[in-house]
Parts: C-alpha cells; structure tokens; sequence
C-alpha cells in the first residue's frame, strides 16, 4: 500500500541524507567531492557488525566506537591522500582521481579484512509497531530518530560555532580559517573526519535492515550524490529532502515496476537532475573572473 | 626515424604466433594473453580521449563496451552477420548511444561528470544482468563461433589474433591522427581553458560532443571485439571494476599520452597475470598504484619520462 | 570611417548594482579606440559584454551592421570580435603554435565546420606561423606556452586574437607588468596591427601608451562615459580629471 511504501522510503532516504550530508560537509569547505564518501558507510556497517556479534560488545557502546573510528579513518585518509593535494591547490581532476583511488583502496582492504560475504546484524528490534495504518520497526524508528538527532547536531555546529563557521568559510576562501586563529590543516582534519563519521554511522544504522557487506558503499554511492546535489549542495534541510526524494522515488519505483530495476531508479534520477541542473555548479558560471 | 619502432612492433606481432609456438611454453595461454592486450589497449584509448585529452574523467567506459559487445554478440550470433558488419554494428550502435548521453553530459564538470558516467555504467550493467529476454541476463551470449580462416590457412586462433591487433593498431594509428587535428587541438583547448576556447572561437559543445562520440566508439569497439577473441558475452565484463581499470591503465602510464595508455595497459596486464593467485589483492594494487601516482607522478610513466625532454613540435614546427 | 562595432545603450546590472549604465560607443575600423576609467568604472564588464561572457541586461550590439546582441562567446569570435585577457589565459600545454592554430576559426556551417574539424590542420598551420611571424614568436613555434617569459605571453595572446576573421580585436590592458623597451616594442605592434585594418579596442591603464597611439578615447566612470574624443581633448576634459583625481581632493580635510 502506497503509504507503507512510502514510510520505507522514507526510512531509506534518511540514510541516504546522512551519507549525503558527508559530501556537503566536505564540499562546503574543500570545494570537492570525496567519492570514497561511502566506504567509511561500509566499514561502519562492517566494524559495527563485528563488534556486536562478535565482541559481544552492548549496541550504543559499538555505535559510538565504531563512529570514532569512521572519523579517525576519515582524518588519516585526508592526511595521507588528500591533505598534500589540497594545500598544492591541485587540479580538480588530480582530486578527483585521488579519491576514486583512495575508495578503491578502502573498498579492498575492506574486502581482505571481512571476506566477501555479508553479515547479519542483531537490529533493535524487528516487531513491526503499529502507527495509524502504518508498521514501523523499533529500528526503523531509531534510523529516523538518529538520522534527525546527528543532522540536527551537525547543523548546529556548522551555523553556531567557530569552528563550523572556519569550515565553512574555508571553502571560497583558504586564508579565513587561518584568520580565525584556526589551522588549515585543522579545518581539513576536521571536516574529513566529520563526513566519516556520518558516513559510518549511516552504516551502522542500516546494517541490521540490510546486511552488513563489503560492497554495500558502492552499491549506495550514486544515491547519495544524487540525494546530495539535488539538494543542493548549500543546504542541511535541501541534503535532507534529497535522500528522501531519492529514497521515495527507489521504492515507490520499486514497488510498482520490478525490483531489479529499482537501482537504475536512482541512477536516472541523478542523470536528470544532473540534466535540469543549468551548466552545473562549479564551472561555467557568468561572472568566473576574467 | 619514428618510424623503427612502430615497424618493429607490427613486426613484432605479425611474428608472434610463430614465437610464442617456437617458445613451447603454454602457447594458447600465451597467445590468449597476447590477443587480449590490443583489447585492452583500445578501451584504454578511449579513456584517454575523454579523461587525457578532454580532461573529463569517465568511470563508465564499460557501459560503452556493453553496447559494442552485446551489438556484435547478437548480429554474429543469432542474426548471424559476418563478423567484421557485427563489430562496425556495434561501434555505431555505441555512438549512437554516445550521442544520446553525451549531449547532456557536455555540460558537466568534474564531479559530475564522473558520477553521471558512473551512473551509466551502473545502468548498463544492470540491464545487461536483466534483461534476460535479449542479453541472456547472467549467462550471457554463448556459443558465438569466429570467422572461418580455411581459405587463408589460419588456424582460428591465429586468425582472431590478427583481427584484433588490426583493430588495436587501427586505433592507435586513428587516435594518434585526432590528437593532431582541429578537433583534437580544439579539445585540447578546452580541457586547458574552456572560457578562453570560446573565446577564440571554438564551438566548444560540438568539440565535446564529437569526442565524446568518438570515446564511445573505440570503447564500443574494445566491447565489440570481446565476442570475436573469446566467443561469448557475459555481463560481469561490464562491471564497474573495468571501468575503474581501465582509468588505472591510463592514469599509470599518462593520461593524456597514447603511449602512455599501452604502457600502463601493458603493466597493468603483466601484473594482473602475476597476481593471478592473489585475485583479492589485485584490487588494493590497482588503487595504492593509481593513489600513488596521482600523488608523486601525476603525469604518468610516460609523461614524467617525457616531460624530462625538451619540448618537440607535434606541428611539424 | 564607418564604425565596424556600434554600441547603443548598453546596460549591465549585478544585483542592485549598474556595473554599465546605457554605455553608447563606436569603435572604427583601422583606428585604435581606448577605453580608460578608474579601476570599478566597468571597462571589463564592456569587454565581457561585447566578447559574449556576459550578457547585457539592455542595449544593442551591432557588428559591421549585424546584430550580435547576446550572442554567445564563441559566435561572437567567429563572427570577427576576439579580446585578450588581463591576466592571459593561454593554453598552457599546448604549443605556441598550436595555441594561435585554435584559434582559426571561421567556418559558418556544420558541415563546412566539421570538415575543417577534421582536416584543415595543414592550412591552419600555415596560417599560424605567419601570425607568429608577425608578433615576432616565430622562433618559439614549437615550445609549450607555459615556457614563455611574460613578455611573450601578450604577444602570443595577441597572434591568437588575431587569427581567424578578426574584425575587432579587444585588449586587456595590454601592456600591463611590461618594462618600458616592451611597451613600446608592443605600440609598435598596434600600429602595424591598425595598418592591416582591424578596428582596435582598448583598455588601458597606462596614460602614455593611450595618449600616444589612440585614435580616440573613451573615458569611463562607474559605469558611466563622461568624456570621449581625440586623447587631447580627453586629457584636459573637466570630468574626467575629476574623476582620477576627485578621491584624494576628498581625502584632505
């Protein structure tokens, strides 16, 4: 029933706008996009699988270790593969393959460390709760509740502290942060580590709904730049409508046309909003410098 | 005296079946190999139109090589062209698909522009695995006999072989001429500074369009040429890992060289076959090579050696 | 002398502010016409509008009588309006000639486009060598651009404006970081240039190259003209004095 499907697309494009808040964090203040964005989403899942199944470890306990670690990793990759590019002010074609590299290669070790299988993970809780007409699970219910929770906080850090005001301003301008009395280098460290964590946690939360496998950032990678440029790319509430979109229209499309095509769903609709967009965003704008 | 060494390497490969059967060590396996290389070498070339000379990076070259080669696949298979009309089909049928997404495409940049890529590639990938009704879904084409060499007096395998490198020095030899034309000046002139290009007049989307079309069909081409050398077309070809090698082949070896893209092909190649056992170590290769280079030498092998020599006219200056 | 590009009215807004405020102007074939103002005054935003990066909020454009109003950067090169640029944008990894060669651009059809496309290289690099000659880069032909002294890179962006059917070539302050044996070597140029019969533009900073070589003077301020004619007539011009001058009389109390 239409709405019931449209709740689950709700549920899954709240995931979508947490990843997707990951590159709007980084694009806002280096001007690129991360595509290794979504492997810190993998290993979230990965890491968190393990911890709870195999260490035993209590869920918010995993939840908040395996988010510290999505963000350590997040500040040594942008140390060892970005940061040197960056502070060179290198083409934004170097970056680019710099970070389609650096998937590859988190994507692999990935791989060697976990093996290709997917995991399962203990959820919250799968008992459907009735609301209205409609079932949500207890886990459901928490990726929502966590989804507003960490985009709420991000926001909020991003419009109210310094430090969020440095990472923003970084982007039009490198000498800003420094003029704030805030290294560039921090605001590098910083906001790398910051769209990790979102990243793993987005992992995390989905991993109990959707298995936990080496591939699951890949598979999502695309959704999540769609959800992310169709909202703009400016703002946290357009980032948040993005992966709602995206995750409405996959399931709606998904449940009226055939599931194996529900992919090709999202990738269309990226190439349509990449279509609608007007000489998109970076280049070819009227008043570039001359 | 640039001539030498282009005439050592046709001579080269016109020799080899005969070398490698002389060498008497795994012949087939070797002439596999050597067969697969101008396959290779060609999707690698068309990586290095778009991303090299058109400084667009593409992660979806598979999605062109889909076309080309369930096109070829079906015509030699089941309507059963000869083979040299089914791989012109294909190439065509690539560049129309080219022109159709490129023409939206031309206005991206960057980031975008790789994700769209990614994005075809992703929906090539998915229909070739679904629809089953005319891509046979997961097990593909089969069965797709090559050209009867009788009268020439080749063994089939020989024959391919020679096919294929055809095609490959076909290609070199074509990309080769683009890069000294207008056209390939003129995207030339783009990747370096698309205001100034239009500012001196160049017709900037008819440029990107054109070479977007002509990267579609030497992809096309590598795609079409799969069913030839090994006589089915199977799905997992397309995947994005290709499109992700294919990028690595030409960022190895320069990106904007030809040489470059059949020196890093080559590597790549040799190393793939070394690494054989450790299939899962493979790709944490590829990825820690590309990084590396694109950190430490990213104009590639072949740019850095290059770069290192005085300019030489490529205008008969 | 009949005026190869007419200006009439031309306005441009960015937001609330008029960059260019009903602009009229006349730039005559085989004169060379300046365009002077205080930095802010809009002379870029001229540039840009009549070179087809920007588009004007109102006005016309008319070259040698067409109406060319908005068009697009590329057309606007073809149809003869080529600029150089204030900080030049070469093609830094493409040759000397293979920079001016890219910039032959002519053809009017599709069909006549894509058969230059694809092989007229021959011709158009015949072509380039003799505008290389003529800036005096003809020895540096085969080096990349980005190997050139600075004092080479304006003469190459010349060549390149140059080419193909330039009817009206537009300068960027084109002596602009030069020493003064530079300067003049480059007036050199504009007078053999305005001798091959092209309309000259330009925008100038640099008092004695405008005074010296200009046919006529436009003078600019916040997006306004307020003097034109003969550099004579210009130098001693109330307004615009006062516009050079006007901020530091301000500034004493």
């Amino acid at each position: 029933m239409l709405a019931q499907v449209a709740l689950n697309g709700v549920i899954v494009g709240s995931i979508y706008a947490l990843v997707a808040l990951g590159f709007v964090v980084v694009y806002r203040s280096v001007a690129m996009f991360n595509f290794a964005q979504t492997e810190y989403y993998t290993l979230g899942g990965m890491l968190f699988a393990t911890l709870l199944v195999v260490g035993g470890v209590p869920f918010l306990v995993a939840l908040v270790l395996t988010v510290a670690v999505g963000v350590a990793v997040g500040v040594l990759c942008e140390r060892l593969a970005f940061r040197r590019l960056l502070l060179a002010q290198a083409q934004p074609v170097n970056l680019i393959i710099a970070s389609i590299a650096l998937a590859i290669v988190l994507r692999s070790i990935i791989l060697l460390a976990w093996g290709p299988d997917a995991r399962r993970v203990p959820s919250l809780g799968d008992d459907p709760i009735r609301l209205a007409e409609l079932l949500i699970t207890p886990q459901q219910a928490f990726i929502v509740a966590a989804t507003v929770l960490a985009v709420a906080a991000v926001a909020l850090f991003l419009h109210r502290t310094r430090l969020g005001l440095a990472l923003r301003a970084t982007a039009s301008n490198r000498m800003v942060a420094g003029l704030m009395g805030v290294p560039l280098t921090s605001v590098l460290a910083l906001s790398f580590g910051l769209s990790a964590g979102l990243g793993a946690l987005g992992g995390i939360l989905v991993a109990p709904i959707l298995l936990a496998q080496f591939s699951m950032g890949q598979a999502i990678l695309v959704k999540a730049f769609a959800a992310a440029i169709l909202g703009g790319l400016a703002s946290i509430p357009g980032v948040i409508v993005g992966g709602l979109v995206v995750g409405l229209a996959e399931n709606v499309a998904g449940a009226y046309l055939s599931s194996a095509y529900k992919d090709v769903v999202a990738f269309a609709v990226l190439l349509l909003v990449l279509a609608a967009r007007p000489a998109g965003i970076l280049g070819g704008r009227v008043d570039d410098k001359v | 005296m640039r001539w030498a060494p282009r005439l050592l390497a046709v001579g080269a490969v016109a020799a080899a079946p005969w070398l490698i059967s002389a060498l008497g060590w795994r012949p087939s396996y070797l002439l596999q190999l050597a067969g697969l290389l101008p396959i290779l070498i060609v999707a690698a070339l068309s990586e290095t139109i778009i991303a090299g000379f058109g400084g667009q990076v593409s992660v979806g070259q598979a999605g062109f090589m889909a076309v080309g080669a369930y096109t070829t696949g079906l015509l030699a298979g089941s309507a059963a062209w000869p083979w040299v009309a089914s791989i012109g089909a294909g190439v065509l049928a690539s560049i129309a698909v080219a022109a159709l997404v490129g023409v939206p495409a031309l206005r991206l940049r960057g980031p975008y522009f790789v994700m769209a890529s990614l994005a075809f590639g992703g929906i090539a990938y998915v229909v070739a695995t679904n629809w089953i009704e005319v891509t046979g879904g997961p097990g593909g084409l089969r069965n797709l006999a090559p050209p009867a060499f009788e009268r020439v007096g080749l063994h089939p395998d020989v024959g391919v072989f020679y096919m294929l490198w055809i095609a490959g020095f076909g290609t070199v030899g074509l990309v080769a001429w683009f890069r000294d034309t207008p056209l390939g000046r003129s995207l030339l002139a783009v990747r370096e500074d698309e205001l100034a290009a239009a500012a001196v007049g160049v017709h900037v989307a008819l440029v990107k369009s054109l070479s977007f079309m002509m990267s579609g069909a030497i992809a096309g081409l590598a795609g079409a040429l799969l069913p030839l050398f090994v006589g089915l077309v199977t799905p997992d070809a397309f995947s994005i890992n290709q499109s992700l090698l294919i990028l690595t082949q030409v960022l190895i070896g320069g990106i904007d060289r030809i040489r470059g893209a059949i020196v890093g092909t080559v590597l790549l190649l040799v190393v793939g076959e070394l690494l054989r056992d450790f299939a899962e170590f493979q790709l944490l290769i590829y990825g820690l090579v590309m990084l590396g280079v694109i950190l430490f030498f990213p104009r590639g092998l072949v740019g850095e050696l290059l770069a290192r020599r005085p300019a030489r006219a490529r205008m008969a200056g | 002398m009949s005026a190869v590009l007419e200006v009439r009215g031309l306005v441009k807004r960015f937001g609330g502010l008029v960059a260019v405020d009903s602009l009229d102007l006349d730039v005559a074939a085989g004169q060379i016409t300046s365009l002077i103002g205080p930095n802010g005054a809009g002379k870029t935003t001229v540039f840009n509008m009549l070179s087809g990066i920007t588009r004007p909020d109102a006005g016309r454009i008319r070259l040698a009588g067409a109406d060319v109003t908005g068009a697009a950067s590329w057309r606007m090169a073809r149809a003869g309006v080529c600029r150089t640029f204030q900080n030049p944008r070469l093609f830094w990894n493409l040759t000397v000639l293979e920079n001016v060669a890219v910039a032959i651009q002519r053809e009017r059809s599709l069909a006549g486009e894509l058969v230059a496309l694809l092989f007229a290289e021959r011709r158009y690099a015949e072509e380039a060598r003799e505008l290389l000659a003529f800036v005096g880069l003809a020895d540096r032909a085969a080096e990349l651009a980005s190997s050139l002294p600075y004092g080479h890179l304006r003469r190459l962006e010349l060549a390149r404006a140059l080419a193909g059917t330039a009817q009206v070539v537009m300068l960027d302050e084109p002596v602009a970081g030069m020493n003064p044996a530079e300067v003049d070597d480059l007036m050199r140029l504009l007078e053999a240039i305005r001798r091959r019969g092209p309309a000259l533009f330009l925008i100038e900073h640099n008092m004695r190259v405008v005074l010296d070589i200009s046919d006529r003077v436009t003078v600019l301020n916040f997006g306004r003209k307020i003097a034109e004619g003969t550099p004579a007539h210009v130098r001693t011009h109330p307004a615009v004095v006062e516009a050079y001058l006007g901020g530091a009389r301000e500034a004493t109390p």
